[in-house]
C-alpha cells in the first residue's frame, strides 16, 4: 500500500472517528458501532487487510504496513462495566481497560484472576482475543473457560451474540470459545461477558530466593506429586539478574492453613506476605520483568511431566540464538513465557532448534510478535484440523478483511 | 434411501454385530430419552473403532445418506432422535479405556464408555472425573462431549468442556481429525472448544482426551432440610452470594421426596419436608470442617430445620442414592416423564422454580422439582402419559412456558442437555435471525452438505417465518398460536 493511499485512507476516517497515526499504520478508533461499520465498509470497498486491537498495547509488535492496512481500535466504544456480584457476571465493552475491571470486580468482593495479556495495560477484548490464562490458569481455569458470552462484529458489518451472560449455558453451538484466542481473525469483539470468582478470604506469597529454573521446574513436580493446591508457582529473572520462585496462595482460612502446611514441607521459604503486602510484593514482581514489554514473545505450554525436559531446552537451545531474552515460567501452570527484544524475520537454524526442542516436550506455543501476526512460526496444526480452521476462518470472514497479508 | 449396495459394504465393514438392518433391532433407536418423538433409523451403525468409524462414514458420504450420531441415547433433548431416510451411528462398542496417565492426570478413552467407568478406573491411582450426570450409570463419555453435560458437580468443577483435553472425531466426509494431543492450548482457532457441545452436528466423536482431578482428601455430604422450597432457594442465592463454595448443591422438592422415599432409592429424606438441600463439601480437613460451619449459619438463617452431615462413605451413598434415583422414582408417579432443563439467574431462582410449578399446575399436570440450585440450572420434572394426547399437547406446552418464563427474566433454554429437537424451534426465544444466522456459518463450514443430524438445535427457517408455521413437534403449535 502506497503512502498516497494512506492519506486518503486517513481522510476518509477522519470523518468517522479520530484516527491515530503512528509512524507506519493508521489507527481508527470508532465512537460507536455505526462508525465501526462505516470503517469495515471502507475497508471492505478499499480491500485493505484490519487488524482489530483494544487500547493497541501490543500494537509496536504488529504495526508493519507489510501486513495490514488499518489498525482498529475498540477504545473509544464506551459503556459501563456491569458486575452482578450475585450472579458472579461482569459484561463491559471490549476497549474497557483490565485494571478499570479488576477495580470495579475488587470493590464488591469479587475476583478476577490476573489474565496476563502480553502487557499489563491491555483490554478485556484485547485478552479475549489473546486467550492467554495467565499464572492461576490450574487453579481457577483457562480464560476461555470464564468467557460466557460475546458481541461481535464480523467483516460485513453485522452484529451478533454469541453465548450468553449466564454461569451455565449450552444454548447453541460455543462459539465464545472459538472466538477467544482467535486473534482478531474472526471479527471485532464489542462486549464481553465473564464468569467472576469471588474474593478470597486470604491470601499468601511465599517467594524462595537464587532458585534457579531446573531448580523450579524439579519443585513443581514435587508440588505436582504431593498434590498441593497452591493457586499459582512463577519463577522469573528480574532486571537485576536475580532468579526466584513465588508461590501465591488463595482461599479460605481453613484451606490456608493446611495448604501452607504443605508448601512448607517442600520448600524453605525466604520471605512470606499475606493480605494487602502480599498482593503489592506480587504487582511489584509482575512488573520486574527483565526486557520491554513490546518484545516479541513465546508462550509455552507443556504437560507437568514435561516440565524438567522443558526447562533443559530452554536453558540449552536459547542461549544458541544470540539473542538476548528473558524468561518467565509458570510451572504451576506447565507455562512458559520467553521474550525477546526482537526476533530474526526468518527461521533460524538456531531458532528451528528451539522449536523442535519444544517439539520434543510435546509443549504447544504461540509467538507473540511482528512474525508471528503475519503466521511465520508456530507449530502447523494436523491437516484435518487444519482444514477445519481455514474453512470456519473463510465462514466468518470470506475475504480475508481480518487475515495478514501473506509475505511477498 | 440407501443402496442396497451400499448396505452390501456396511455388512461387510462391520459384520452383523455392527450393522444392524432387522426392524426389531432398529426399534431400540428409534428415540433418546425425550421418547415423545421417535423415527426408527434406516440401519443402525456401531463401529467398533476410529478406523472403522471412519470408514463407515465415508461410505455413507459416497451415497449423501444422513448420519445421526448416538451415544448410550440418555439424552433428554431428542439430539438423537433418528431423522426419515438416515442411518444411525452408535458409539457404544467403542468401549475401552485406552490409557490413564496419572502422572499428568489424563485419561484417554473410546467414545462409548461409560461415564462411571472412567471414574472407577481412575479412582485406583487416587483421580476422579468430575462432571457426573444423573445419567452417569449409563451415558457415554462421548456422548457427554457432544452435549457439553453436566452433572451435580458442575457447580465447583465445571462442565464436560472445562475437562476436554483432547479429541477425535470423523467428519461428514469420512476425515479423521486427530486433536489428541492434549495441548494446554488449541494451535489456531479452537475447533476442539466448539465441537464440545455441538449436539453431533459436526461429526463424530471417537476418541476423547480428559483432565482428572486429585481425589479430595475429605469429602461430606449435608443434608439441610427445609419447610418451604422458597426458602431452601433463598438460602442457595446467599451462600453463592457469600462466596461459599461447596462442590454440590442440589434441592429436591415434596413431590420428589415422596416419589424416592417410597422406591427403592429410599434415601432417608422426611416425608414431612417441603423441600431437602443436598451439599457435598471437600478439600483439605481444615477447608472442610470451615465450610461446614459457614454453611451451618446460612442454612439456619433461612430456616433450616435440621441438618445431617455424612461422613462414612456408606451414608454418602445412601443420601445421595435419593437424588441419583430421582427420575426412576418418578415412574411410580406416570409411566412417563418430561425432563425440562432451563437456566435462571441464580439470584432469581425461587422466583422461577414458583413460576415453573404454578405453569404447571395451570396445566393440570404435577411438577416435581430437583435441580442443580449453584447453577440455577432448574429441572422441573413433569409426569404424564404419552398414550393420553391431551396430555402430551399440555405437557408441551407448559415446556415451552417454563421456557419463555425463564427467558424473559434473563434465563435461557438449556444448561447441560442441549437444544436437540425439543428446544430448536425456542432457540428463536433467545437469539435474533442475525445471531443464529452466525451459528449457521459454523454448520456451513464443517458440513456443508448438512447430513450430520440435521434438523436438530437450528431453526431450520427464519424465526419470522418460524412463529407462524407449525413447528416440528406437536403441542407447540397451540402455543405460538
Amino acid at each position: 500500500m502506497s503512502r498516497s493511499t494512506i492519506q486518503s485512507v486517513e481522510q476518509g476516517l477522519a470523518q468517522l472517528g479520530a484516527p491515530v497515526q503512528t509512524d507506519a499504520l493508521p489507527i481508527a478508533q470508532p465512537r460507536n458501532e455505526s462508525e465501526l461499520q462505516a470503517i469495515l465498509a471502507l475497508a471492505a470497498e478499499s480491500e485493505w487487510r484490519v487488524l482489530p486491537c483494544g487500547l493497541g498495547s501490543t500494537w509496536p509488535l504488529v504495526h508493519l504496513p507489510e501486513f495490514w492496512d488499518l489498525g482498529i481500535s475498540t477504545c473509544g466504544l464506551e459503556g459501563d462495566i456491569q458486575f452482578d456480584p450475585g450472579e458472579g457476571v461482569l459484561t463491559a465493552p471490549a476497549g474497557t481497560p483490565w485494571s478499570q475491571i479488576q477495580d470495579v470486580v475488587e470493590a464488591q468482593s469479587g475476583r478476577i484472576a490476573p489474565y496476563q495479556g502480553l502487557q499489563p495495560k491491555g483490554s478485556l477484548g484485547g485478552l479475549v482475543a489473546l486467550g492467554l490464562s495467565g499464572p492461576e490458569r490450574s487453579f481457577v481455569g483457562a480464560l476461555r473457560h470464564r468467557v460466557l458470552g460475546l458481541r461481535v462484529m464480523l467483516a460485513d458489518g453485522s452484529v451478533a451474540r454469541i453465548g450468553g451472560k449466564l454461569v451455565k449455558n449450552v444454548t447453541g453451538f460455543d462459539l465464545p470459545r472459538l472466538w477467544t484466542g482467535s486473534r482478531g481473525s474472526l471479527g471485532v469483539i464489542l462486549e464481553a461477558s465473564l464468569r467472576v470468582a469471588h474474593a478470597p478470604a486470604e491470601q499468601h506469597l511465599l517467594r524462595l530466593r537464587a532458585c534457579d529454573l531446573t531448580q523450579a521446574a524439579h519443585l513443581c513436580e514435587r508440588f505436582h506429586a504431593e498434590r498441593i493446591p497452591c493457586a499459582s508457582l512463577q519463577w522469573n529473572e528480574t532486571e537485576e539478574g536475580a532468579v526466584q520462585l513465588e508461590v501465591w496462595c488463595i482461599g479460605s482460612a481453613g484451606a490456608m492453613q493446611d495448604t501452607l502446611r504443605l508448601v512448607r514441607r517442600c520448600l524453605d521459604v525466604d520471605e512470606h506476605w499475606t493480605e494487602e503486602a502480599a498482593q503489592q510484593a506480587r504487582a511489584a514482581w509482575a512488573g520486574a520483568w527483565r526486557l520491554a514489554p513490546d518484545a516479541d514473545q513465546l508462550v509455552i505450554g507443556c504437560q507437568p511431566s514435561e516440565w524438567p525436559a522443558l526447562a533443559v531446552a530452554l536453558a540449552n537451545d536459547l542461549d544458541l540464538l544470540g539473542i538476548p531474552y528473558a524468561v518467565r515460567a509458570l510451572p504451576g501452570c506447565a507455562e512458559a513465557r520467553v521474550r525477546w527484544p526482537h526476533l530474526p524475520d526468518a527461521v533460524t537454524p538456531a531458532l528451528q532448534a528451539l522449536q523442535d526442542g519444544l517439539e520434543a516436550c510435546h509443549a504447544s506455543w504461540q509467538w507473540f510478535g511482528t512474525h508471528a501476526m503475519a503466521g511465520t512460526f508456530g507449530p502447523a496444526p494436523a491437516p484435518g484440523l487444519a482444514w477445519a480452521q481455514e474453512s470456519l476462518r473463510r465462514q466468518f470472514d470470506p475475504q480475508g478483511r481480518f487475515q495478514p497479508r501473506p509475505r511477498a | 434411501m440407501p443402496s442396497p449396495a451400499l448396505a452390501q459394504d456396511l455388512r461387510a465393514l462391520l459384520g452383523p454385530q455392527g450393522f444392524l438392518e432387522a426392524h426389531p433391532q432398529r426399534l431400540s433407536y428409534e428415540s433418546d430419552a425425550l421418547g415423545l418423538v421417535a423415527q426408527v433409523p434406516e440401519w443402525v451403525l456401531l463401529p467398533s473403532d476410529t478406523q472403522q468409524a471412519a470408514e463407515c462414514m465415508r461410505l455413507l458420504a459416497r451415497e449423501g445418506v444422513c448420519v445421526v450420531p448416538r451415544g448410550a441415547g440418555t439424552g433428554l433433548s431428542g439430539g438423537a432422535t433418528p431423522v426419515a431416510g438416515g442411518v444411525s451411528v452408535v458409539t457404544t462398542r467403542m468401549r475401552k479405556i485406552l490409557d490413564i496417565d496419572p502422572v499428568n492426570r489424563l485419561a484417554r478413552v473410546q467414545a462409548g464408555v461409560v461415564n462411571v467407568e472412567l471414574s472407577r478406573a481412575a479412582a485406583r491411582h487416587g483421580l476422579f472425573y468430575a462432571p457426573d450426570p444423573s445419567s452417569q450409570m449409563a451415558c457415554t463419555l462421548g456422548g457427554n462431549v457432544a452435549e457439553n453435560s453436566g452433572g451435580p458437580h458442575g457447580f465447583k468443577y465445571g462442565q464436560t468442556s472445562r475437562h476436554v483435553r483432547g479429541l477425535v472425531w470423523v467428519d461428514a466426509r469420512g476425515e479423521i481429525i486427530d486433536q489428541s494431543d492434549a495441548r494446554l492450548d488449541p494451535v489456531g482457532l479452537d475447533v476442539l472448544g466448539l465441537w464440545i457441545g455441538s449436539e453431533g452436528m459436526l461429526g463424530l466423536v471417537t476418541e476423547v482426551v480428559l483432565d482428572l482431578l486429585p481425589s479430595p482428601e475429605v469429602s461430606e455430604s449435608m443434608l439441610a432440610i427445609f419447610g418451604s422450597l422458597q426458602a431452601a432457594c433463598e438460602a442457595v442465592t446467599e451462600l453463592i452470594a457469600s462466596g461459599l463454595q461447596p462442590s454440590a448443591i442440589e434441592i429436591l422438592d415434596k413431590l420428589t421426596i415422596d416419589a424416592v422415599e417410597a422406591s427403592v432409592f429410599a434415601a432417608g429424606y422426611p416425608k414431612d419436608a417441603e423441600a431437602v438441600m443436598l451439599m457435598d463439601l471437600d478439600g483439605s480437613p481444615a477447608e472442610v470442617r470451615e465450610l461446614g460451619e459457614q454453611l451451618e449459619t446460612i442454612l439456619k438463617a433461612h430456616g433450616s430445620r435440621e441438618l445431617r452431615r455424612a461422613t462414612d462413605p456408606e451414608q454418602r451413598r445412601r443420601l445421595w442414592a435419593g437424588r441419583k434415583g430421582a427420575y426412576g422414582a418418578m415412574g411410580r408417579l406416570a409411566p412417563d416423564l418430561y425432563v425440562a432443563d432451563v437456566v435462571a439467574p441464580r439470584t432469581r431462582l425461587a422466583e422461577i422454580v414458583a413460576l415453573s410449578t404454578a405453569i404447571c399446575a395451570e396445566l393440570g399436570l404435577p411438577c416435581a422439582n430437583v435441580f442443580h440450585a449453584g447453577d440455577g440450572n432448574l429441572h422441573p420434572n413433569i409426569s404424564y402419559d404419552r398414550r393420553d394426547a391431551d396430555q402430551v399437547r399440555r405437557v408441551l406446552l407448559a415446556g415451552q412456558r417454563i421456557m419463555a418464563a425463564c427467558v424473559e427474566r434473563g434465563g435461557t433454554l438449556t444448561g447441560e442437555h442441549g437444544v436437540g429437537l425439543e428446544k430448536r424451534d425456542a432457540m428463536c426465544m433467545v437469539f435474533r435471525d442475525e445471531d443464529l444466522a452466525v451459528q449457521e456459518r459454523v454448520r456451513q463450514a464443517l458440513d456443508p452438505g448438512r447430513r450430520m443430524n440435521p434438523g436438530k438445535m437450528l431453526p431450520v427457517r427464519g424465526c419470522r417465518e418460524m412463529r407462524t408455521r407449525s413447528p416440528y413437534l406437536p403441542g407447540m403449535k397451540e402455543y405460538d398460536a
